[in-house]
């Protein structure tokens, strides 16, 4: 009877172990792209319209674009964008130039809590006022999000 | 008083196996968990792969261009087969020798049941042809990707506008 119990033990704790390796080597990690379905199309969609939104201007109304990049940047960006933004301001009230930005096409590369890593393809379209064809341009540009108070902010932009 | 004792360490041990079991068999049955797994997988399996397709060298084109046809599957993958010597004569003709790096890639869509995902990549891409300078091009691609029966593959890829 001991031996009995003794082998029920010792059978139904490696069968504990290794279950439990098992289940251990199907966890998909932290990374919740793609997983969490919901929250996967919830950064996308705010990153895609906060890219559009603060690569996108118009000559004529450029303080839209910097409102909009007031709420959709944060930590780094912030600094990254104005910089950028200050010579793309020059040139356009110089040259009446008007911008728009769309988002070809985002993927999630990783998302966890309120961090995410994104990748995306944009197709820019650049028109001269009064003159000469509009020119088209591409751009990939790896993102870094943060969410602030339920909001996605773009925290790093690198282009690829 | 010993066997009292074994009989409740019994109970406890059967107990922790069904739980462990238990969290097994969900594990294995959870799709959003799946689809985290497949998604590692693709993108472990497509870079290489995407690397390999866009690396020749025409002093070793013939093996090259087997390595491309291994690397993908589907119709892309017989249609590579079909052109094997048309692409071999081609870099051989043009002595071409290209090299890639994955810079970036992100998967957009998934389902582990069919087999079947999409990426976003951007592939560093260096070609030269006829013993001239290198030229370096930045690709940015769409690509379908199949689960094969040797792993996931590439079943298409698309320049996405450049």
């Amino acid at each position: 009877m001991t031996r009995a119990l003794v082998l029920v033990v010792a059978l139904a704790l490696g069968c504990t172990a290794w279950f439990g390796i098992e289940a251990a080597s199907l966890s998909p990690g932290d990374n919740q792209a793609l997983v969490d379905v919901q929250a996967t199309s919830d950064v996308s969609s705010q990153v895609s319209d906060a890219v559009k939104a603060v690569f996108s201007y118009d000559y004529a109304n450029l303080p839209r674009t910097e409102r909009a990049a007031a709420e959709v940047l944060t930590g780094d960006a912030v600094r990254q964008y104005s910089s950028q933004f200050a010579s793309a301001r020059t040139r356009a009230t110089a040259e009446k130039l008007t911008r728009t930005t769309t988002v070809r096409a985002v993927g999630v590369r990783s998302l966890r809590g309120d961090s995410a890593d994104l990748l995306l393809f944009l197709d820019q379209q650049t028109v001269a006022q009064g003159g000469g064809a509009p020119t088209s341009s591409v751009a990939q540009l790896a993102v870094t999000a943060k969410r602030v108070d339920g909001r996605w902010k773009l925290a790093t932009l690198t282009a690829l | 008083m010993t066997q009292r004792l074994l009989v409740v360490l019994a109970a406890l041990s059967i107990l922790a196996a069904a739980f462990a079991g238990w969290s097994w068999w969900r594990a294995a049955s959870d799709e959003s968990s799946a689809r985290g797994r497949s998604r590692d997988e693709v993108l472990a399996a497509a870079g290489p792969a995407l690397v390999t397709l866009n690396t020749i060298d025409y002093r070793t084109a013939a093996a090259d261009v087997d390595r491309w046809i291994a690397a993908t599957t589907g119709q892309y993958g017989k249609d590579l087969s079909g052109d094997r010597q048309l692409q071999i004569d081609r870099a051989v003709t043009a002595r071409t020798v290209s090299s890639a790096s994955l810079v970036q890639a992100a998967v957009t869509e998934i389902d582990p049941a069919r087999g079947s995902a999409r990426l976003l990549a951007v592939l560093d891409v260096r070609v030269s042809t006829g013993g001239g300078a290198v030229s370096p091009r930045l690709n940015r691609l769409t690509v379908d990707v199949s689960r094969s029966p040797s792993g996931w593959k590439i079943a298409a890829v698309q320049a996405a506008g450049s």
